[in-house]
């Protein structure tokens, strides 16, 4: 099939996606009925259901795929390296660790705005630091390298700070926080996790063209008219907003950053300011469909989202390192 | 932006690019020491030396892409530092020593970023022209939908050229284009640069090879150690005692057949 087929049935899976992900629930719901009484605002189980406990998950799992997919891309794209992601670099895991110390220790009562502003804070320290760690020699080990030890640190930390803070639930916490969910969300997370991903999202597309020009290395890219430095600038924040907003809401979801640009290259031709936008959509069928499955699988308990995603991605990240095993020898 | 001069042959009096008293160093060793070069429009320029006298540098220096610590580059009169990198972008064709690309583009992709420098104008007519252009000049117009990695490296070289040329700017600045090439891609990419050359652009050129730089540039520009050394004409700069003094050998310039013979390397360097 055509590229361009390919790109209408990606943006047709996304509303597909996010219908079937409302009809999933451990109870039966009649779509209809809820949709008519929501409509008519007559407040029965089924439409509280639907728009109360069904239609923020939904908008979640579309925002944070698209949150993550779109860091992806932007990091595959800055780092020239398709093995990066928000969490293989650390990231999702260092922002994670920061909203743990912000929503436990009691400081998210100082404003709504504390807990993302941490998250985002936290994703954009990981960036700087990885950054810096690679700085003189940015070859595919040495960011990997630099991912493990940054996303060891920050995942031990936040079980550290989870097991000092005054809670009884502190394992559950850490398992929220290190695989990722979007179950027991409220419209109020959307809202929270909304305009942030917005504005990173934006900083990234604004980047778009220097991501393009970086396919020719760093010094051609500064001779067609780029500072390396600003677009950086762009960057960085653009990814700390995406993910951070993300974490924020859901926890650090695994894999999706990795696999979904990955799998889209071929529809963007490899251009990196296509795979941006495509990634959108991509990250967003991909969050969508991880919850489809984990709302769908049997057992007792509902599994956390993320242990769907690791368990796609992990195989296919041992995929990718596989191929580009040259590389390392 | 005009591009006068990009067309209309000019005479090799007017001034494209020049360097007044540039230096630039790095962790406190200098790289290069008050360089005084013209590029002219129409010419091209030669600039050779042994490795690392400093060419490369010198090159990103004009580009624009290697600040400069002390002195600066004019284009037109203008410092570089006093245009929007757009303007410089538009102006100044830079081809690296050894391009790379980092995803599996195809040929036509690779050339349509050449013209990245025009993206806020949108003029898709325009860029579709160049880009074809580029192409048709290079003549690698059949290989244009196909992925860059397939290619040789002949043929890589002369992807990056048309995305050079596709710039259509007043300056191009080549970086050791013919090194790694055969004889005959050697010659079809000095050619090329040659004829932009002769339509009025004005390009430096970083050459290994004597016998290539005798024959295509009109003046050479000699660097040794981060200073000019001399700059003339090739009968000029490729004497017996400027090649022993500079590269340590002994070699012969026929300025007749424009060819250097070289008997092999002074014992006493």
């Amino acid at each position: 099939m055509k590229p361009k087929s390919l790109i209408v049935l990606l943006l047709l899976a996304v509303p597909l996606l996010f219908l079937l992900d409302l009809h999933s629930g451990p109870t039966g719901l009649d779509m209809w009925a809820a949709l008519r009484d929501a409509v008519q605002g007559t407040g029965s189980i089924d439409a509280i259901i639907l728009l109360e406990l069904r239609l923020p998950r939904a908008l979640l799992a579309a925002l944070v795929g698209a949150a993550l997919g779109i860091s992806g891309a932007a990091l595959q794209g800055l780092l020239r390296n398709p093995l990066a992601s928000p969490d293989i670099l650390g990231i999702s895991q260092s922002s994670a660790l920061c909203a743990v110390i912000v929503l436990y220790f009691g400081l998210s009562q100082w404003g709504w705005y504390l807990l993302p502003l941490a998250a985002i804070v936290g994703a954009g320290l990981a960036v700087l630091l990885m950054l810096a760690l690679t700085w003189r020699y940015r070859g595919i080990h040495t960011i990997i390298l630099a991912g493990i030890a940054i996303s060891a640190l920050a995942s031990s930390f936040t079980a550290l700070a989870l097991n000092f803070a005054p809670n009884p639930y502190a394992l559950q916490e850490i398992y929220y926080w290190m695989l990722g969910s979007v179950a027991n969300r409220s419209m109020s997370d959307v809202w929270l996790a909304l305009p942030f991903m917005l504005v990173g999202s934006m900083l990234l597309l604004s980047a778009r063209h220097f991501l393009d020009a970086l396919s020719l290395g760093e010094d051609t890219a500064s001779s067609l008219g780029f500072s390396v430095g600003t677009q950086t600038r762009l960057l960085i924040p653009g990814v700390a907003c995406c993910v951070g907003a993300a974490v924020a809401v859901s926890g650090s979801i695994g894999f999706v950053g990795l696999m979904v640009p990955h799998l889209l290259r071929p529809l963007a031709q490899s251009q990196p300011g296509r795979l941006l936008w495509l990634s959108l959509p991509g990250g967003a069928c991909a969050v969508l469909l991880a919850d489809i499955i984990v709302q769908n699988l049997p057992g007792q308990q509902e599994l956390q989202l993320g242990v769907i995603t690791a368990a796609l991605g992990g195989p296919f990240f041992l995929y990718l390192l596989f191929k580009q095993r040259q590389y390392f020898l | 932006m005009t591009v006068a001069g990009m067309n209309t042959p000019s005479p090799n009096s007017a001034s494209l690019l020049k360097a007044q008293a540039l230096g630039v160093h790095t962790d406190g060793k200098a790289l290069l020491t008050d360089i005084n070069v013209e590029l002219h429009a129409g010419e091209l320029l030669g600039v050779i030396g042994p490795n690392g006298a400093g060419k490369s540098t010198l090159l990103k220096a004009l580009a624009g892409i290697q600040s400069a610590h002390t002195g600066s580059v004019l284009l037109q009169g203008t410092a570089l530092t006093d245009l929007s990198a757009g303007q410089r972008a538009r102006a100044l064709a830079w081809l690296e020593q050894r391009p790379q690309l980092h995803w599996p583009l195809t040929v036509r992709q690779v050339v349509a970023l050449g013209r990245l420098p025009y993206r806020q104008r949108r003029d898709q007519a325009s860029d579709s022209t160049a880009i074809e252009a580029a192409l048709t000049l290079t003549g690698i117009l059949p290989l244009q939908q196909r992925l860059f990695p397939t290619l040789s490296e002949g043929e890589k070289l002369l992807v990056n050229l048309a995305r050079v040329l596709a710039i259509e700017s007043r300056v191009i600045l080549a970086d050791e284009p013919t090194s790694a090439l055969d004889p005959l891609h050697q010659l079809q990419i000095m050619e090329l640069l040659q004829a932009r050359a002769n339509a009025g652009a004005g390009v430096a050129v970083v050459l290994h090879d004597l016998n290539l730089a005798a024959r295509y540039c009109q003046r050479l520009l000699l660097l040794h150690q981060g200073k000019v050394i001399a700059c003339g004409t090739p009968a000029a700069i490729l004497t017996p005692a400027l090649l022993a003094r500079v590269y340590g050998i002994a070699a012969s310039y026929d300025a007749g057949t424009r060819t250097i013979l070289i008997k092999g390397k002074l014992h006493s360097c």
